[in-house]
């Protein structure tokens, strides 16, 4: 029982999707700009204000824009009964799963990360810009094995999306608040390894080994 | 006793935390209790009737 | 003899999951755990306010702890409870558990609500704060947050069998707010005061002001534990009178089940 097989198939089915709906994978992009930049607006003009700033606006902006962009990831799959067709065909939902984790990492999240720089710059964080989308990049998968759980969740409750994201919310907070600090403190003495980064990306690495199940508990009942 | 009210300066602190609490553990209380009542009336009038 | 053991918490177990039996076992129980509760509360009550003597640096304001950490305490214990309970409904599909885990959330939230008040008046004088965004604060007020998520999904829904299957994994999931809550004193420089009753050294809390805290400890669990049976015999009755009411069952077994049971007991 290999994975392979209908990963591939899902992945190439989500792409093929995404590029004939003509962009909906780009949202998660638009939203990171736009919030960027109407946090450079609210807080006005002074570079200082800003580059202090920077850090707390592009993890939140990045940690929403995903949220929002994956949030229905799995209830189309649920209405139009593609996911009924793979669970009743496949023994575990696991390649499913994968192939959507892949899908959104590549075609949701990494234009993210790839901004992020520019992003940075603009918000006056200098040098700092390249090895703070790397740090951003240590955290991003966490949140998107988060927003994977808030959207399974989201599909199986149909009241909404939001309670999803309100009970996913206290698990995208402390990747939120030791992104930052690690960024904060990157850029401050340009110490990468800062005992809040190795917690990140410790914390990464818990919510991989931990949310795929969850989630695909919170399918299965979705199904039902 | 109007030491003792005053704790000392800290009745203003002390005493709205322990209301506070009785209350919410009043209420508690309460709900819980009329919650069983309700049901064990329903079912009494149900198995009965 | 290990098979004795084994064979004596199967049948356990299996008591538990009959509603029945279960119902029997918390009617009984249930007043004894308010009588602790009354006991331990008023001898409590006395000792905070009366009996024991103010703090050498906080003066009176050290009174505020008597209710703030059983509060909190239960917060933390109420969860691992629901959590405990979901994780079994999780593995065993156990319908007596899933009503327990649903049970103990209203508390929770309220012990997580009182906590939070209570230790923003004790703040207050010895801090000189109401609120500050500390590590243990913020993960208490996720842990409120996490409550009402869980509650919410139980009522989002008519089918409670399918908002079962839902509620048990967010319980699970939100379970990792608890040891971040526990240790989140000792991994950051914070302004609440770290560990000083479960520590291994052994309590660092004086004995005259340990005595009102731990009674205080045992009538707030007490109390949980009383909120917790009435919740559950309410909710079995409930459940009870709806299978009753569904007179096209999918085979006739099953009503006589119910009915058996309810019988039995």
């Amino acid at each position: 029982m290999s994975i392979s097989g209908p990963f591939t198939a899902i992945l190439v089915r989500d792409v093929k999707v995404a590029l004939r709906s003509g962009g909906g994978w780009f949202h998660a992009l638009l939203f990171y700009g736009l919030f960027a930049g109407l946090s450079a607006l609210a807080f006005g003009p002074e570079l200082s204000a800003l580059s202090e700033a920077a850090p707390a606006v592009i993890w939140l902006a990045a940690a929403l824009a995903v949220q929002f962009a994956v949030a229905d990831i799995f209830a189309r799959d649920v209405a139009d009964g593609f996911l009924y067709a793979i669970s009743a065909e496949e023994e575990s939902l696991f390649g499913y799963y994968a192939a959507k984790a892949s899908f959104v990492a590549a075609a949701i999240a990494a234009p993210v990360v790839l901004a992020t720089p520019l992003v940075m710059a603009m918000f006056g964080a200098g040098p700092g810009s390249i090895t703070g989308a790397a740090m951003l990049a240590i955290g991003l998968p966490g949140l998107i094995f988060l927003s994977l759980f808030t959207a399974a969740i989201a599909a199986g409750l149909q009241a909404g999306g939001m309670l999803a994201i309100a009970i996913s919310a206290p698990l995208v907070a402390p990747v939120l608040i030791f992104g930052v600090i690690a960024t904060e403190k990157l850029l401050a003495s340009q110490v990468f390894w800062s005992p809040e980064a190795m917690f990140l990306a410790a914390l990464t690495l818990i919510l991989g080994a931990a949310m795929p199940l969850f989630t695909i508990a919170a399918l299965r009942a979705a199904l039902e | 006793m109007h030491e003792f009210f005053n704790m000392g300066g800290h009745g203003p602190y002390i005493w709205p935390a322990y209301l506070v609490s009785l209350i919410a553990l009043g209420a508690l209380y309460f709900s819980r209790r009329a919650a069983l009542r309700r049901e064990e009336a329903r079912d009494k009038r149900e198995t009965d009737a | 003899m290990e098979q004795n053991r084994k064979r004596v918490f199967v049948k356990a177990f299996t008591e538990f999951s009959n509603p029945a039996k279960f119902e029997a076992l918390a009617r009984t129980v249930s007043p004894y755990a308010f009588g602790v509760f009354l006991v331990a509360g008023a001898i409590g009550l006395a000792v905070s306010l009366f009996f024991s003597p103010p703090d050498y640096q906080q003066g009176n304001a050290v009174r505020v702890m008597y209710v703030h950490v059983p509060a909190a305490w239960m917060a933390t214990i109420a969860y691992t409870f629901l959590a405990a309970m979901s994780a079994i409904a999780f593995v065993w599909r156990h319908n007596v558990a899933d009503v327990a885990a649903r049970a103990a959330a209203l508390p929770g939230a309220v012990f997580t609500a009182l906590a939070l008040f209570t230790g923003a008046i004790w703040g207050k004088p010895t801090w000189g704060a109401w609120w500050v965004w500390d590590a243990r604060l913020t993960s208490v007020l996720v842990l409120l947050f996490v409550y009402i998520g869980y509650m919410a999904v139980w009522r989002s829904m008519t089918d409670k069998a399918r908002a079962a299957r839902f509620a048990r994994i967010v319980a699970l999931v939100g379970f990792i707010n608890i040891p971040i809550i526990k240790f989140s004193v000792d991994w950051w420089n914070s302004l609440h005061q770290p560990a000083s009753i479960i520590r291994a050294g052994g309590p660092s809390v004086d004995g005259s002001m340990l005595t009102p805290l731990v009674t205080m400890l045992i009538a707030y669990t007490a109390f949980f534990v009383w909120l917790v049976l009435t919740g559950v015999r309410a909710e079995l009755i409930s459940v009870r009178r709806d299978a009753r009411f569904r007179r096209a069952p999918r085979s006739v077994s099953t009503v006589r089940t119910v009915e058996g049971a309810v019988s039995d007991a």
